[in-house]
């Protein structure tokens, strides 16, 4: 009795018309030592896409396959649509006098159709201050080995939406796919904030660019603080509010750091080049205030470790840390209880309290701040060399002063199932067994095992040094080339992540194995 | 330069100046489009279909396959409720996991948050619904007052069975009850935490809900010139004469909305439930007695009549619509299937030649029996029709209130009102003990329910184990946490 239907047709067809109109006005002036620079523009964009698509079954024969044939229409059309506008005008003013004194400023107002009623448009703005020291006469006259020597500053804000219109406002989509008895329905497409608004960042910055002995060194250096308000972001929910997660503005916050940059070229012959280069960067990141729901998430958080009842205790999920987001701590702070260690006395973990007292019990309101992914600074370098026709390349990534919290110590080490699985020496070495021993895991819990929470004694630093890329080439000559009419060829071996080394030890064992990867290529054009 | 030019040009600027003027005012209506099936709030509640379309999306997704049009009825509630025999099944089957209560496996714990998630979604409707219409003109309603009151009503009403629902398998049975708190009920439109009630609190509220919907709703159903809607033929069908259905036909087929009777139905079950006898067979009553024009109002269909009317729809009280209930129940009614909804048909009923539910309305497969009941061919009467309440079960309930007052006889004729309409006349019930009444009230809700998802709650309320690793509350679904 099967295929008595056979045969199916999918039909679609899109169709998207778009247009981008811009409109820009610009005045330029040289008027002695004075430079101006204007410009005004508009530009406004539309899109419209519509698809539609219909599945057809039962055809007589693989020849007769016209929708005209089919036996039924199968399934309800599929029909979508999408519209979008866009419409913003723009100014900018590029002021230079002497090439010495810079100045520069821009505004720009936004208004987009999928922004909700009330937050339309956006305006952004910034404006920017520059030295530029070595044009001075008397600096060129002091110094003959500084070619460029800048100084700047800038200050802005910029505006940013990434979510969409129904998650600001509440709006309904209606269910054209299926009809109830009575009528078409339509439903809560999700929990609409209408209080949502645009996340604004307030940006200062300093800096300066610096070249010594043409090209010897190169430098940049600069020092930002950037300011976050009603930053933007996804809250999960309890699903029992009918939804899982909504978009909110959860609070502002505070970014402060350099970046610094070196290059250098070394040697520059007919058969050498040699160069090396280096840029380290330094981040801070604050919460400096925190909205209800964030709150609110924090108390979840904490409710989550509430059931340690004898049959959850051995609940793995416990293990796991989570974010909270208080006042003065970061987007990347890890979250637990402080530890003492564990007591050489009766091998049980010994926790303090935020007000200093200690206690045997883990508390999840005494969840404190124990560790920050962040690194205190990061950043790469590399050397390149070019000998005749070989050439080599190779760059290092490094960062240091941030921490993990190694939750496969307390999965493998600390909480492991002796009577189930297989488990490394230090479970036997690492563990507290008698009075007086100072070990790092507590005593050895069998049958029931009682999860680890939290604690700051898994809490690690992390110091990395990887050699990210190693890249060997050889170019073969291009006047031997020449005779057989090849135009290159170029032979090259590379590796990445060849070396590695870490403060954390991290097992990766067969589940996560450290992939080191080799590609040797042939290059070659006509 | 040459835009520079340009701009010394006085009637140039001007002109620019005017297109900046025009594009700058005229901008903000430019820029309110949206998709074309998409709306907001404001406009949706705008005129009256707004709220005509946001009461039967609430509809249209307990129908869903999540809910009612398949899980929380002849899907997994059943399968849990040991309504089919999963011996065969294979092992790897989500079906056979459920079963054998295995609530930590993946496939199965996803099945449990889809319901939590997506019952609790349409009751976030129902709330917002709720917050308009009950501050709405009825001037704004095509039917005024009358359609205010019946938005108004079912609204609430299907908060209060969601929730119910949600209780009944999220939390213990009374018989169990733990006095904590396992579940919100959430009555509020937007809301970003929601506290947890205990069985008794929440129940205070299902019942406060089904109260005021049913006097909403009493001048909907019950008023003279309505009351023929209720009419199995306009209920069911929307047939009748011109003078008899309502032209509207958000106005029509009330037995697949939640009409007043439905909702003293459900009121009946929830007293029943918090072991409120006296108050549940009052509301069992009410329905049972129901007349229009001196005939019940609801009636069984003949038995012979059965194996055409697979549904029964003579005798539904409410009933949920999905167009595609034929087509997601075939795949478990074929050979392939890992877990094929067949049934113990010999044992269920007791090998009765007379009871045509273990007769003409069952199918076979391979020698095994399933259920005909959502196999009706789609676009025939019936085959869209999810039973959520049944007059069956309102004779139940009037045998349990007269049980609980050890009436034997009277909760025997109970039970046999409906096996007689079922066509089992000669094999008569004697009743003498509870143990022995609870034994066949549970083998008449076997057979009544088959593939309804009513069953599982019955052994849950008498607190009789259907298998002997029977569990009877769902764990926490993982959505509701971090």
């Amino acid at each position: 009795m099967n295929n008595v239907v056979s045969g199916q047709l999918d039909v679609s067809e899109d169709n998207s018309v778009s247009w981008d109109a811009t409109a820009t006005l610009s005045y330029n002036r040289s008027m002695g030592l004075h430079n101006i620079n204007l410009l005004a523009g508009m530009n406004a964009t539309s899109g419209n896409g519509t698809a539609f698509g219909i599945t057809y079954r039962g055809f007589p024969s693989g020849n007769l396959s016209a929708p005209g044939y089919a036996q039924s229409v199968y399934g309800n059309p599929s029909n979508s649509d999408s519209k979008s506008r866009l419409f913003g005008v723009l100014g900018t003013l590029n002021y230079s006098y002497n090439n010495i004194y810079l100045l520069d400023a821009s505004v720009r107002i936004d208004g987009n159709s999928e922004f909700g009623f009330d937050h339309r448009y956006a305006p952004f703005y910034s404006g920017g201050v520059g030295l530029n020291l070595h044009n001075y006469e008397f600096f060129k006259a002091l110094t003959t080995w500084v070619s460029l020597m800048k100084l700047r500053a800038t200050y802005g804000m910029t505006g940013k939406v990434d979510f969409s219109p129904y998650e600001a406002q509440t709006i309904y989509q209606v269910l054209n796919n299926e009809w109830y008895k009575t009528g078409v329905g339509s439903t809560i497409m999700a929990l609409g904030n209408p209080k949502l608004g645009w996340e604004k960042t307030y940006d200062f910055d300093i800096g300066v660019d610096a070249d010594f002995f043409k090209g010897l060194i190169q430098l940049n250096a600069s020092y930002y603080r950037k300011r976050t308000v009603a930053l933007v972001n996804t809250v999960t929910l309890p699903a029992s509010t009918g939804f899982t997660s909504y978009k909110d503005n959860i609070g502002e916050v505070f970014n402060t750091g350099f970046e610094l940059q070196i290059r250098s070229t070394l040697l520059n012959t007919k058969d050498w080049l040699v160069s090396v280069y280096a840029n380290m960067a330094h981040n801070k990141n604050r919460i400096t205030k925190i909205s209800d729901s964030m709150k609110e998430y924090n108390r979840r958080v904490q409710e989550k470790y509430k059931d340690y009842s004898v049959l959850n205790r051995g609940n793995s999920d416990l293990a796991q840390t989570y974010l909270q987001y208080v006042e003065g701590g970061s987007l990347t702070s890890i979250f637990g209880v402080k530890s003492l260690g564990i007591n050489p006395v009766d091998g049980k973990e010994i926790f303090v309290r935020p007000d200093g007292s200690i206690t045997y019990d883990w508390n999840a309101t005494d969840q404190v701040v124990i560790g920050n992914e962040e690194p205190k600074v990061q950043g790469s370098f590399g050397v390149n060399v070019r000998w005749k026709q070989f050439t080599l390349y190779s760059s290092f990534l490094y960062e240091c002063g941030g921490q993990r919290y190694n939750s496969t110590l307390i999965s493998k080490v600390e909480n492991a199932h002796v009577q189930g699985e297989n488990v490394d020496r230090r479970v036997l070495t690492g563990r507290w067994q008698h009075i007086g021993d100072r070990t790092p895991f507590g005593a050895l819990q069998t049958k029931l095992v009682a999860t680890t929470r939290p604690t700051s004694r898994f809490v690690q630093n992390y110091n990395v040094l990887s050699m990210n890329s190693l890249t060997l080439g050889y170019d073969v000559n291009s006047v031997w080339l020449k005779r057989i009419h090849m135009g290159m060829l170029r032979i090259e071996l590379s590796g990445n992540d060849l070396f590695r080394a870490s403060t954390v030890r991290a097992e990766r064992g067969l589940d996560y194995p450290y992939s080191r990867s080799f590609t040797a290529a042939v290059k070659m054009s006509f | 330069m040459k835009l520079y030019t340009i701009l010394r040009n006085k009637w140039n600027v001007l002109l620019l100046a005017c297109m900046a003027l025009v594009v700058t005012t005229g901008c903000n209506d430019w820029l309110a489009v949206a998709p074309d099936n998409q709306i907001n709030e404001e406009d949706m509640f705008k005129d009256g279909n707004g709220y005509r379309n946001t009461l039967n999306g609430i509809y249209i997704k307990l129908a869903g396959t999540s809910l009612y049009g398949r899980e929380t009825s002849w899907g997994l509630v059943d399968v849990i409720g040991q309504m089919y025999n999963s011996k065969n099944w294979k092992s790897t089957a989500t079906y056979f996991k459920a079963a054998n209560y295995q609530w930590d496996d993946a496939s199965v714990k996803t099945m449990i948050s889809n319901i939590w998630g997506t019952a609790y979604n349409d009751i976030a409707n129902c709330n917002n619904l709720i917050n308009h219409v009950s501050v709405e003109d009825s001037l704004r309603f095509q039917s005024h007052t009358l359609e205010k009151n019946m938005i108004w009503g079912e609204a609430l009403a299907l908060r209060a069975f969601i929730h119910f629902d949600l209780m009944r398998l999220f939390a213990p049975s009374m018989a169990e009850d733990d006095k904590k708190a396992h579940l919100p009920y959430v009555d509020v439109y937007p809301s970003i935490a929601t506290t947890y009630g205990t069985n008794t609190d929440f129940l205070k509220k299902v019942e406060r809900d089904l109260t005021e919907a049913r006097t909403l709703l009493a001048t909907c159903d019950t008023t003279a010139s309505h009351k023929v809607w209720m009419t199995t033929n306009c209920r069911m069908l929307a047939q009748g004469t011109t003078a008899e259905i309502p032209e509207d036909v958000f106005l029509a087929y009330r037995g697949f909305r939640m009409n007043y009777y439905a909702v003293t139905a459900l009121l009946a079950r929830v007293y029943l439930w918090q072991g409120d006898y006296e108050q549940a067979g009052k509301m069992a009553k009410e329905v049972i007695d129901a007349t229009y024009d001196d005939s019940p109002l609801f009636d069984f269909a003949g038995s012979t009549d059965l194996a055409f009317n697979l549904k029964d729809y003579n005798s539904i009280l409410f009933s949920l619509s999905s167009q595609t209930l034929t087509e997601t129940y075939q795949s478990f009614i074929s050979s392939d299937s890992d877990s094929p909804l067949v049934l113990d048909a010999t044992t269920v009923f007791e090998d009765s030649k007379e009871d045509v539910r273990g007769t003409d309305m069952l199918g076979s497969l391979g020698g095994r029996k399933y259920s005909l009941k959502n196999t009706i061919a789609k676009s025939s009467i019936g085959s869209d029709m999810i039973p959520m309440i049944r007059l069956s079960e309102m004779y139940y309930i009037m045998a349990e209130y007269y049980a609980n007052k050890q009436d034997w006889n009277n909760a025997a004729n109970m039970l046999q009102t409906v096996r007689s309409a079922r066509g089992v006349l000669q094999q008569t019930l004697t009743i003498t003990s509870k143990e022995q009444f609870n034994t066949e009230l549970l083998k008449e809700v076997h057979k009544e329910f088959v593939s309804e998802g009513q069953l599982y709650f019955y052994y849950k309320r008498l607190n009789i184990k259907p298998a002997t690793k029977a569990l009877f509350v769902f764990d926490k679904p993982e959505n509701e946490d971090i």
